[in-house]
């Protein structure tokens, strides 16, 4: 082991004296400096443990290099101020010397260190900016989560509404398409599917598409996409659809081309499933047909009836007529009385076919509708009908009458035959006495006719107003029996009623209303 | 027969039921409203006569009145109304229908193709011989029509 004095001579070179020497030992210098330098060289030993504990776990700082090059540079300068401690009582001045040397390299290299890394350093942002970017980018998040949520909530809304709009399509049969032309495309909703019978999970395909119209329409399909692709037209057509095998549906085709910068670029539209519907329909028509076909029978019928039945009794009448003229002394009282028979009955066979006319007539024909002012009317029948029945005294008290709506020429039928009946029932009365007014009620004002006659049995009202229906003979009253069953006929053109009272013997009274519902039409 | 080769008529009654052309024409001379009357017995012979003879350039030998029946075999009244309209010789040429329709189709077309006068035969005797005395003071006697 080498003595204490040698390694003390190897580690101070030349035999210098203590630095204590310097200070003369006088203790308040000595210690001082002493103190001083060992308080700091154990400061800088320690410091750098805290560096490296700071290195070690920020492991995400970027510039461990410097802080471990501080970190030596301040181990250093311990180390030269421990050695100033030494220095006081053993002069190892070349080991002060190398670890002074130690300590400028590693000062250097800081400072070096430092530079290069200072644009770095002085782009790490301070801890109060990181806070402020910090409470920014929480508020983002925070908002972008309320987006979030809203956009989910509509999301979510979205596919109820989508749900909705497929219920309802389901529930009325109603699908929507899209055929894109650019990309020849075809969509249809799972509906559109549905109603041509064809599973969704097929493709489409735009030529394929003509081949589920039946044959009869092809062509107006065809025509009208056409159109619709060239023209921008759109439709609302009912075609026939094939579907299955041997089965048709009717559906309700709507369609109308999507234009983009004026160019058209897609069709879109609507399938509706109007099978029933439209069957319903149809049939409606090829009754309607039929009924129209049975009434231009009728009407050739009546047309016939009118000129073919009255030819021959115009021929009875006048040829009975040229016989009484004629061979008048030849045939004697009986014979006239006879003729004057025959001419009568035919006259009344004529009236019967008048009647019976106007009675098909009035069933066929459609009533119009204008305002009648019903006290010209009425004063018009009366002037024709004590015309007519000049031989008797007949007395007429009408009141003010309100207007009607209703055909003009079958209202003045109506009440014609009723008046015409009045008189022709108070005939065999010495004053015929006709009674014409109306009472209010709340639908529509009751009209009256009311006379002195004959009246009628109450117990056979029913048998009243029925075609060739009597309750008197016709050699008391003469008459077809058609009058009242066409009064009848008119009063239910006119949505109205009519209903009759009377005493035997009494008179009778009959009541009308027209126009039941005239309320709708005001 | 044609009207170039009669002399000069008052009537044609055209009327394919034998009876109603007696009635009418009974009618007619027994009120001496008509000297000399012609009656056809259907559309086809009323066209014959009426319009037959290409040659005849006058309307002289027209006569004053045409009575015409509607409902007539082959070529009813209508189309005879139709035709005579269309000629120039007799677009004028007053013509009457007398007839047993009462049909409002009947009356509205008659009048469409443009009939003079339009008369349904009454069943009754007397009054279809005043309607005849009628019918015949007014077209024969009264009313003007141009040469």
């Amino acid at each position: 082991m080498m003595p204490y004095l040698v390694w003390v001579s190897i580690l101070a070179g030349k035999n210098f004296m203590p630095h204590g020497m310097c200070y003369q030992w006088e203790p308040v210098t000595l210690w001082s400096n002493v103190i001083g330098d060992g308080l700091t060289a154990l400061a800088y030993f320690l410091i750098p443990i805290g560096l490296i504990y700071f290195v070690r776990k920020r492991k995400d700082f970027d510039m461990p290099g410097v802080v471990l090059a501080f970190a030596a540079f301040i181990i250093s300068c311990g180390a030269v101020h421990a050695i100033s401690v030494v220095n006081v009582w053993v002069p190892l001045y070349r080991v002060s010397g190398v670890l002074k040397g130690v300590m400028a390299v590693a000062s250097l290299g800081t400072l070096v260190m430092l530079y290069i890394k200072m644009p770095l350093a002085l782009s790490i942002p301070a801890p109060s900016e990181l806070q402020k970017v910090n409470r920014l980018l929480l508020d983002q998040i925070r908002e972008k989560e309320l987006l979030q949520k809203q956009l989910e909530e509509k999301a979510a809304k979205l596919e109820e509404t989508v749900k909705l709009l497929n219920d309802t399509q389901e529930a009325a049969s109603i699908g929507a398409w899209r055929l894109d032309l650019r990309k020849d495309e075809m969509y249809w909703s799972d509906e559109v599917y549905k109603i041509h019978e064809v599973d969704n999970s097929q493709e489409i395909r735009m030529e394929e598409g003509i081949n589920f119209y039946n044959e009869g329409c092809r062509e107006d399909v065809i025509n009208t996409v056409e159109q619709a692709v060239s023209d921008g037209k759109s439709w609302d057509k009912n075609w026939l659809l094939n579907v299955g095998e041997d089965k048709t549906k009717w559906v309700r085709a709507i369609g109308y081309p999507v234009k983009e910068n004026g160019e058209i670029i897609a069709l879109e539209g609507l399938f509706m499933d109007k099978d029933e519907q439209i069957r319903a329909e149809l049939k409606l028509i090829e009754r309607s047909e039929k009924l129209e076909e049975k009434n231009n029978e009728l009407e050739a019928f009546s047309y016939s009836i009118s000129h073919d039945l009255r030819a021959p009794l115009r021929s009875i009448n006048g040829f009975a007529d040229i016989l009484k003229e004629d061979f008048s002394d030849k045939i004697g009282e009986e014979g006239h009385r006879l003729l004057t028979v025959i001419k009568d009955n035919a006259l009344k066979m004529g009236s019967l076919i008048d009647d019976i006319l106007l009675y098909s007539r009035v069933g066929r024909q459609e009533p119009s509708s204008s305002e009648i002012d019903m006290n010209s009317m009425m004063n018009a029948i009366i002037k024709d009908l004590t015309l007519a029945y000049n031989n008797l005294e007949i007395k007429v008290d009408i009141s003010e009458l309100p207007t009607v709506n209703g055909d003009l020429i079958l209202i003045k039928q109506l009440f014609q035959n009723l008046i015409d009946n009045a008189i022709k029932y108070s005939s065999k009365n010495e004053e015929v006495h006709i009674r014409i007014g109306y009472e209010n009620s709340e639908q529509a004002p009751v009209f009256f006719v009311k006379d002195n006659g004959v009246g009628f049995d109450a117990k056979y009202h029913d048998k009243l107003f029925g075609v060739f229906q009597r309750l008197h003979s016709s050699n008391d009253f003469s008459g077809t029996g058609v009058g009242l069953a066409i009064v009848k006929r008119i009063v239910e053109k006119h949505k109205g009623k009519i209903w009759a009272e009377s005493t035997e013997g009494k008179g009778a009274t009959f009541f009308v209303t027209i126009n039941g519902d005239r309320n709708e039409h005001k | 027969m044609s009207i170039s080769e009669s002399s000069p008529i008052d009537i044609v009654l055209i009327e394919d039921s034998d009876e109603d052309a007696e009635l009418t024409i009974r009618a007619l001379k027994q009120r001496s409203l008509a000297n000399k009357i012609v009656r056809l017995k259907d559309g086809e012979e009323a066209l014959d006569y009426l319009l037959g003879d290409e040659d005849v350039q006058s309307n002289v030998h027209l006569p004053k009145l045409i009575l015409l029946d509607l409902k007539m075999p082959k070529i009813d009244g209508l189309e005879v109304l139709k035709a005579l309209r269309e000629n120039e010789r007799t677009k004028y040429l007053p013509v009457v229908m007398l007839t047993s329709s009462k049909e409002e189709k009947d009356i509205v077309e008659s009048y469409e193709y443009g009939v003079n006068s339009y008369i349904v035969k009454p069943v009754d005797f007397s009054a279809f011989m005043e309607a005849i005395d009628e019918i015949g003071k007014y077209w024969l006697v009264l009313n003007e029509k141009p040469n």
